[in-house]
């Protein structure tokens, strides 16, 4: 019987079996090896391959790997051989009769399936992402475009994640703040996205500070960008950092979408977030390189600048700094008196620099320290001198060595010895005497470190040509022009009462203005620049009179249409307070009730102040009023024809309505005569006394009333004709006054006062892209109404009712067809 | 054309008359059933959850991917392979049909089954758009009634291609459906009979309508004679020739109706729907169009896997891990940074990373569109020359 042809092994057969045994086996080893190298990768990148192998191949990843690698390249060289040959085979079959249509189907096959690769390489390299969205929610507007498309650096926007409170205005994340920190990130994630689509890459990378593995990805991060360690250690709340060349700029998540904790309640509990706009987050990444607006701090006393002197903490400013520094601006402190004097402090005016102040300190330091040096030297000679006089009269009789001793009694002992010595008062003696001239050795060395190190100060600063420059101006005008040119934003706190019920203040005095200083800020106003002035109450301990007349900066502030009051505003549980300190229940602690940034009524044509809106913006982002409890406010009124110039209040801040305007707010004992005619001892005790209907004070602005009382104003107007005289075009410029001078004083802020602070000077320097936004629509999760029981309907219907349908389908044409 | 539409007729058919049919189909109810719950637990939460586009969850989740791997190798598994198993492919090969007649007709059948499939998810549409209220507001003017007469002209054609007609009757139809809503358009633009339509001044008006009806038969040549003669030349018969020309100037119309309703929808100007919907139903509709595209890839891949063996479960089996390919990458999440090449590549070929970034999202990206497409008539393409090997072998 003729054997089967088909199954007749010739020698083609055997070699093209054995090649495809080797291929397929080449196979085998290849992806073993390749599973086995993939698993040193750190990322799964070209790059990062390609170094693996190289490792593995050279021995440096050890000798296992060397011949993995080797094992790898031979499976690879199988295939490629099987590959070679069946190619060849084909092409050979190709050129036969039979072989003709296959090998031109081959051709077409390839063609085919060059030309699908083809089009997708061009499609992979050339997408066009249609936004079909009914609000566009994924198209960028043109202007975002154009700035995008002319970025030429890579930006890695890093997304950390805290899970501190959202802007950490209240005590604890709730479940809202939890979810708006996750939408964020998702929606910065999303718009990262879209600006893959222009300009350079983007790359987003999202650090949790509870993930695993989060120091190493920070570490990683910290590699290329230096800066990142620290503005992560610093940032205050759950931030988006923007890297580029190096450089480092942050913004906070609720820069990007601002949760509206009040409406997610009301909105059944849905999450409401406040877009800030795409231009906001993109300005971020433009302006990697921004300039930062400069602030300058003036004020009366170096204890209120911005660097804390020990001791003295609760006066500085440093929280300010630290609050401003962390959110782009850059602080200037300015001394405006010098030489202070007396019970109030008071000075002569002066315009002193950071630097220059920081010289003028350690200059003075090295003074005294090069005083203290001389006398010691001093005290050490005389005493070496004693010591020596000792010495040389040791081999003399006692009384001889006592009469020696007597005289020298009153610098070893303190006091003049009389009398005859024994042996043991001499004993005594010297001892003092060796123990005396230490100590003054001691001191020495002490003191003449303490002077080279105030040299050395000295002299770094003296480095400084700023610092020198700014000593041999003396002309304070000229000078505070020349500091004041270089700043955005001017803040002007002037802290008097700390707290009224202990009687703890500062003297009103201190803060008294010179008219050249005025005269300085007035130009500085004309120029268009925005100053903030915090001003605390005049009223003194003691004084029964109402204060002076205003002073040049408040007179400054009248004819821009600022009224100060003269009083200070008490609240109810500080008149509490003054009795239980009466009856010595307390040392004059009260709870302060918070400012509210609510007007009670809005006068009719007017909108609310863009300020008090964006506070309130904050105040809903946690649904509970903000913490902003200063004691001892000053009323601040706008005038009449200032306020009916403006489209909006004026007034953006008011204090709590369980509150008083007192012209006598302290505590203090006074004169009164008894029952008996005798002058006994008493107190006036600060509280509320509603004026008479017929006083003739009656109406005045400063009438003792019940709160609330606007106690910050804030406004952008033209400067008064005045100022201007026949300028053809006037400068318009902001300002803001609040009635509490050291509001934002103390080593650090709280939030709240730190979120009053931000918002103001950013509303000031005009960066309205950082202010809440309240004019974007809303974001909230779609939501569909309806009953449970439409809900379990809806429920099993789909899950049970529709499948159940097919199957119940399926059975009848089963049977149908058994039934044929 | 006929037996075409025999074929799918039959392979349509035989889906219903097995019992597979009936499971893929209560499966993939059960788990787009259970999907919807989600979904609608998300939508009606009480809390600050939720999704903000409904599809994503729906068709953005892994489980949906994990069941979606499973049907398209069920239904396109017998296509072939059990016509090579019962030794009825030869019978089918000698039939007076194309290799690629039969291929386009067993994967239109296929692919009619798969949008059966997706006809009872119809049922979610009022809770994932929060249906509140449609209105139809038609207005003659000279934006509605081109529409009018585009999506009528539509309509006769698609009846004219589908039905049992003569040739020679249908290609008559064609010319008259070519030139005739045409020419009655032009009548209606230049006689302005209808408000808004252009007041044209009687001296302009002759040469106007010389213009229209030139363009109207430069027009006609180019897309209906000149097809059709490139068509009968190249050997195609009368009838497919007639088939495929009409086919072409169906795809014209909607092509026109669609172009036109969106431009006019998006200037305001012609809006004869009024849907109100709480949730923006576009989102939904790109869904659906990715469904659609991905499911013809992965039907088409099945078929052509379908054509290479003879047992069903063989097909299956490696048709799904072909699938595979491109469902994994979306399952499969390392830390990699986006504009990595890596990720790039992983994301270009993931089917359910497209899902859930863009389709449910109502971005339309063109890469994904491209690849669908161009998948499918390679497949389909492959497939017919896999039918072609058994021909000279």
């Amino acid at each position: 019987m003729k054997a089967d042809t088909r199954h007749r092994m010739t020698m083609g057969t055997r070699v093209r079996f054995l090649l495809r045994l080797l291929g397929a086996t080449g196979l085998l080893i290849a992806l073993a090896a390749g599973l086995f190298l993939a698993s040193s990768l750190g990322s799964v990148t070209v790059d990062d391959a390609t170094h693996v192998y190289k490792n593995a191949i050279d021995g440096t990843a050890g000798q296992t790997a060397r011949i993995i690698a080797f094992a790898l390249a031979g499976g690879l060289a199988l295939i490629a051989l099987l590959l070679v040959v069946e190619m060849l085979g084909m092409l050979s079959s190709g050129a036969r009769g039979r072989g003709v249509t296959g090998a031109n189907s081959f051709v077409q096959i390839v063609l085919a399936v060059g030309i699908v690769a083809g089009l997708n390489v061009f499609a992979f390299n050339h997408s066009v992402d249609v936004d079909l969205t009914r609000a566009k929610q994924f198209t960028l507007p043109a202007e975002v475009v154009s700035e995008l498309q002319k970025l030429k650096s890579e930006t890695t926007i890093v997304v950390l994640q805290q899970h501190k409170t959202f802007g950490q205005l209240s005590a604890k994340p709730d479940r809202f703040d939890y979810a708006a920190e996750r939408k964020v990130v998702e929606k910065v994630i999303d718009l990262v996205d879209v600006f893959r689509r222009f300009g350079p890459q983007f790359r987003v990378v999202v650090l949790d500070v509870e993930e695993d593995g989060y120091d190493a990805k920070l570490a990683e991060l910290v590699k290329n960008y230096k800066n990142l360690g620290d503005a992560v250690k610093t940032a205050p709340e759950n931030s988006i950092f923007f890297l580029s060349e190096g450089r480092v700029q942050r913004m906070s998540f609720n820069e990007f979408y601002q949760l509206d904790k009040s409406r997610s309640k009301q909105e059944g509990n849905n999450l409401v977030l406040q877009p800030q706009g795409i231009t906001a987050f993109v300005r971020n990444i433009v302006a990697v390189q921004q300039k930062r607006p400069r602030v300058a701090l003036a004020v009366m006393h170096e204890w209120l600048a911005t660097e804390v002197t020990q001791g003295q903490e609760q006066y500085s400013q440093a929280g300010l700094r630290q609050s401003l520094t962390e959110y782009g601006f850059d602080v200037a402190d300015l001394v405006l008196k010098a030489n202070h004097r007396g019970e109030d402090l008071e000075g002569d005016p002066a315009a002193l620099s950071l630097e220059e102040n920081k010289l003028k300190s350690a200059e003075e330091d090295l003074q005294g320290a090069e005083r203290r040096v001389t006398s010691s030297e001093t005290q050490v000679k005389r005493l070496q001198t004693l010591k020596t006089r000792a010495e040389e009269v040791k081999d003399k009789p006692l009384a001889a060595r006592g009469a020696v001793y007597r005289d020298m009694s009153r610098d070893v002992v303190g006091r003049q010895i009389a009398g005859d010595l024994d042996e043991e008062d001499e004993k005594y003696f010297l001892r003092l005497l060796a123990r005396r001239v230490d100590i003054a050795e001691r001191e020495l060395v002490e003191n003449t470190t303490q002077r080279d190190k105030y040299a050395r100060e000295v002299a770094t600063i003296r480095k400084q040509e700023r610092a020198i420059e700014d000593m041999f101006v003396t002309d304070v005008k000229a000078k505070l022009t020349r500091l004041l040119n270089e700043c955005d934003l001017l803040i002007i706190p002037r802290m008097t009462i700390i707290n009224a019920t202990i009687g703890f203040t500062l003297p009103a005095k201190l803060h008294d203005m010179a008219a050249i200083q005025a005269e300085v800020i007035k130009d500085f106003m004309k120029q268009g620049k925005p100053v903030l002035v915090c001003a605390g109450p005049t009223n003194e301990p003691g004084q029964t009179a109402r204060p002076e007349s205003p002073d040049e900066l408040e007179k400054l502030l009248l004819e821009r249409g600022i009224e100060l009051g003269g009083q200070t505003i008490l609240f109810d549980s500080e008149s509490s307070a003054f009795r239980a300190q009466l009856a010595g229940k307390s040392f004059g602690g009260a709870v302060i009730p918070p400012l509210s940034f609510e007007p009670l009524e809005l006068p009719p044509g007017k909108v609310i102040n863009p300020l008090g809106a964006v506070m309130l913006a904050a105040m809903h982002s946690i649904d509970e009023k903000l913490k902003i409890t200063p004691r001892a406010l000053r009323p601040v009124y706008v005038t009449r024809e200032q306020q009916n110039r403006m489209p909006y209040l004026a007034e953006f801040v008011w204090s709590a309505a369980e509150s008083w305007n007192e012209s006598r707010p302290f505590f203090q004992s006074v004169r009164a005569v008894g029952p008996d005619g005798r002058p006994v001892r008493a107190f006036y005790i600060p509280q509320f006394d509603p004026i008479s209907l017929d006083d003739t004070e009656k109406n005045a602005r400063d009438q003792e009333r019940r709160g609330p009382f606007p106690v910050g104003v804030a406004f952008e107007d033209y400067t008064p004709r005045a100022w201007d005289g026949d300028a053809a075009i006037r400068s318009r410029s902001r300002i803001a006054v609040i009635g509490q001078g050291g509001i934002f004083s103390g080593k650090t802020l709280e939030p709240a006062t730190e979120r009053l602070l931000l918002n103001t000077c950013n509303w000031l320097t005009s960066r309205d892209d950082r202010l809440t936004n309240t004019t974007q629509p809303t974001w909230k999760f779609p939501r569909v109404t309806m009953s449970d029981a439409a809900k379990q309907r809806w429920h099993w219907g789909t899950f049970i009712g529709l499948p159940a349908l097919f199957i119940w389908m399926g059975l009848v044409v089963l049977m149908i067809r058994r039934v044929r | 054309m006929r037996p075409m539409l025999s074929l799918i007729k039959r392979e349509f058919a035989a889906y219903f008359l097995s019992p597979i049919a009936y499971v893929v189909l209560a499966v993939f109810l059960l788990v787009t059933g259970h999907l919807f719950f989600l979904t609608l637990n998300l939508l009606t939460e009480s809390g600050p959850r939720g999704v903000e586009f409904p599809m994503q969850t729906m068709l953005g989740d892994e489980k949906f991917w994990l069941v979606f791997l499973f049907i398209p190798p069920l239904l396109t598994m017998r296509l072939f392979a059990e016509e090579r198993g019962t030794g009825t492919l030869e019978m089918l090969m000698t039939a007076p049909v194309r290799d690629w007649q039969v291929v386009l007709a067993k994967f239109t059948a296929c692919f009619l089954f798969y949008l059966v499939l997706w006809i009872p998810t119809i049922v979610y549409w009022p809770v994932l758009t929060d249906f509140q209220s449609v209105s139809f507001d038609w207005k003659n003017t000279s934006k509605s009634i081109p529409v009018l007469i585009a999506a009528g002209t539509c309509a006769v054609l698609f009846l004219v291609n589908i039905l049992p007609l003569g040739a020679w009757f249908r290609f008559i139809l064609l010319i008259a459906l070519a030139l005739g809503p045409a020419g009655v358009y032009i009548w209606l633009y230049d006689l302005h009979v209808v408000p808004g339509f252009v007041n044209i001044p009687a001296d302009g008006k002759a040469m106007l309508i010389g213009v229209q009806v030139g363009v109207l038969l430069a027009a006609f040549v180019c897309l209906f004679l000149l097809p059709f003669a490139i068509l009968r030349l190249t050997g195609e018969d009368f009838d497919v020739a007639v088939s495929a020309v009409g086919w072409l100037q169906f795809a014209i119309s909607a092509v026109f109706v669609g172009v036109h309703l969106s431009r006019t929808h998006a200037e305001g100007v012609f809006q004869p729907v009024h849907l109100v919907t709480g949730i923006d139903p576009r989102p939904l509709a790109v869904s659906y169009l990715g469904v659609f595209l991905a499911g013809g890839m992965f039907l088409s891949l099945g078929l052509f896997i379908s054509s290479l063996v003879k047992s069903q479960m063989v097909a299956a089996l490696v048709s799904l891990i072909c699938s595979l390919f491109f469902i994994v990458g979306g399952f499969w999440r390392p830390e990699l940074d986006p504009s990595d090449l890596t990720y790039r590549v992983i994301n270009y070929v993931s089917v359910p990373l497209h899902f859930s970034h863009d389709f449910t999202r109502g971005i339309l990206n063109t890469s994904h569109l491209v690849l669908y497409v161009s998948l499918t008539v390679l497949f389909l393409f492959l497939t017919v020359r896999s039918l072609e090997t058994r021909r000279w072998k």
